[in-house]
């Protein structure tokens, strides 16, 4: 395999600074609260209880994880139809893609 | 006190849902927000509605989900009247000018939207999510 144009990219991902970390930390944030709140309203719930449980909370590394709440395994089982998680994922995926590139793009020009 | 954002949304959506004519030929004007115990079926419902403000350096804007639920108990047509009430929701809501006490909304989108039958066995709920963007 030809490797070729390492030494650029390595030279860039040198110059990436806390500032442009912290817009990626932003973009992914913004993403899990994306998908939290589509979950909120998607799931089939009378009460606000279960709503209230679907949270997104931060990891020390700029990663989000998200907690779908005790519903999510209810009623969805391990591998079975997953009512309101998967498709709060697929109605923002193209959004989520979107500020992801956008992320890398502003990075990609703050270094070059 | 005026309307923050979600309260003068969902007083918008009650009105335009009532206002359009393919809600009211499935719903007549079963539009609530806390529907009473023996309310007859189909009916709607406002669902969640999320605000998150939008950071803008010289206005105030934030962006809102939410989602309108449809009731249905049909005796034998299944999920169908569901989703026909899913599909008034999306035609009436998505991309429409819709008159906010106190703000602009710049735009409703429809996202996505689930049909499922409920555990009692016999009635379907449908859930269409839209996300708006409200100014002011």
């Amino acid at each position: 395999m030809k490797k070729s144009g390492f030494g650029a990219t390595k030279a860039m991902l040198n110059r990436i600074t806390p500032e442009i970390e912290a817009k990626f930390e932003d973009a992914n944030r913004e993403n899990a609260e994306m998908i939290v709140d589509m979950a909120k309203v998607l799931i089939p719930s009378v009460t606000g209880t279960n709503r209230a449980l679907i949270r997104n909370m931060p990891g020390a590394d700029g990663s989000q994880l998200i907690d779908f709440g005790p519903k999510a395994k209810v009623i969805e089982g391990e591998r079975g139809p997953r009512p309101f998680v998967n498709p709060a994922m697929a109605a923002t995926k193209k959004k989520r893609a979107a500020r992801s590139r956008k992320a890398i793009r502003d990075a990609i020009k703050a270094v070059k | 006190m005026a309307d923050g954002y979600a309260l003068a949304l969902q007083k918008a959506l009650v009105t335009a849902l009532k206002a359009d004519a393919g809600v009211s030929a499935l719903v007549s004007t079963r539009v609530y927000d806390q529907p009473p115990q023996s309310a007859t079926r189909p009916y709607l419902r406002i669902g969640a509605i999320e605000p998150r403000p939008l950071r803008t350096d010289c206005k105030k804007a934030a962006n809102l989900t939410f989602g309108i639920e449809a009731h249905s108990r049909p005796v034998t047509s299944g999920r169908v009247e569901a989703t026909r009430c899913a599909e008034a929701i999306v035609s009436a809501l998505d991309e429409a000018a819709l008159t906010v006490t106190g703000f602009d909304a710049v735009q409703v989108h429809w996202q996505t939207q689930t049909v499922d039958q409920d555990s009692d066995g016999q009635s379907y709920t449908a859930i269409v999510a839209f996300t708006a963007l409200l100014d002011g």
